[in-house]
């Protein structure tokens, strides 16, 4: 039996930053949100633990993120998750362009659903790069040009609305300040 | 097409916080290569009843991910430990880190995913306050916080200063 979903939607293509504190009390991820957000630059994405943190940001907004960046550490880029050459090394930054993310809702807090998809993406070769939970949604951040093939294998399992909308969106939301 | 907002909020209104209690974070790390064998492996638990309030996957150091779970604290929590511990035997590096009681506060706003400044506004008050933010997200309209037991009445204290609750 199929999974029932109210719906799927795609991002915008963004990048995808990786930043690893050096202690609990390291100030450098707040101290770079911080910045980001005084840039006025949106994080549609952000999954954070002791250590690491993950975040995204739209491709378009790179540019004003890179400069924050030089100024913070220099950063190792990839364009897939590759484990580092050392692997004693922690990387402070990890970033990953071309990704973008689809969402599913809801997820009414199905581990099955969860499980499966995981396990679907991962057998299919698309690699996931994280994945955060939202109240009623699933965030997974794929390969930006892999999210037209991931809906095709997610279409085994799950089953979708007659009337859904397009994935991709049709409008965005820009906030600015008066 | 781009439609562009405009409007100005002196502190970040919110629709609502709630607070669970009771809870444990299940924190795993497994190799990048192994994420089909841990997703079948969470498919089980479902299938078991254990239903999740958080989970995060991301790139931990090392070539290796991790994990963090939040099962609600019904039925089937107790089997998710065994699971995971007995799914870490066929793994030739790997790590479970069973955190517990903590507390998981979650609260959801207006176009939470289109606006910036949200998650700062969220974490840096609780670093400043020097609370350990064992496990976070923002995505969609939800900002959710894992922190010990006992520290969800400072969390919601200190996102008083950012938003509106």
């Amino acid at each position: 039996m199929k999974i029932s979903l109210g719906g799927i939607k795609f991002s915008e293509e963004l990048v995808h930053v990786s930043h690893c504190v050096l202690s609990p009390s390291d100030r450098s991820f707040v101290d770079l949100i911080e910045r980001i957000a005084e840039k006025r630059i949106n994080m549609p994405f952000i999954c954070a633990g002791a250590m690491r943190s993950t975040f995204c940001v739209a491709a378009a907004d790179f540019v004003f993120l890179e400069k924050l960046l030089d100024s913070h550490t220099q950063p190792s880029k990839q364009t897939c998750l590759k484990p580092p050459a050392d692997p004693a090394v922690c990387d402070q930054l990890q970033i990953t362009h071309r990704v973008g993310t689809l969402t599913l809702f809801p997820h009414r807090r199905s581990l099955v659903m969860l499980g499966q998809v995981v396990e679907i993406l991962g057998q299919a070769g698309i690699v996931i790069h994280s994945i955060c939970t939202s109240i009623s949604a699933v965030a997974l951040n794929l390969d930006f040009h892999l999210l037209d093939l991931a809906v095709e294998v997610l279409e085994k399992i799950v089953e979708l609305p007659d009337n859904h909308a397009p994935f991709r969106p049709e409008f965005s939301v820009k906030q600015i300040s008066l | 097409m781009e439609t562009i907002a405009v409007y100005w909020e002196a502190k970040i209104g919110v629709y609502g916080l709630t607070t669970e209690t009771g809870l444990s974070l299940y924190t795993l790390i497994f190799p990048v290569g192994r994420l089909v064998y841990w997703g079948g492996l969470i498919r089980s638990l479902g299938q078991k009843g254990t239903e999740f309030l958080l989970v995060n996957l991301q790139q931990a150091s090392a070539g290796s991910m991790q994990l963090c779970l939040v099962p609600t604290a019904g039925a089937g929590a107790a089997d998710v430990a065994e699971l995971l511990a007995k799914g870490l035997e066929n793994e030739t590096a790997g790590h479970l880190q069973v955190t517990e009681p903590v507390e998981m506060i979650y609260l959801h706003g207006p176009h939470f995913q289109d606006r910036y400044g949200i998650a700062e506004a969220a974490l840096r008050p609780l670093h400043n306050a020097g609370i350990p933010i064992l496990s976070a997200g923002c995505a969609g309209t939800s900002v959710s916080i894992v922190v010990s037991e006992n520290r969800a009445p400072e969390v919601a204290a200190c996102l008083s200063e950012t938003f509106v609750l």
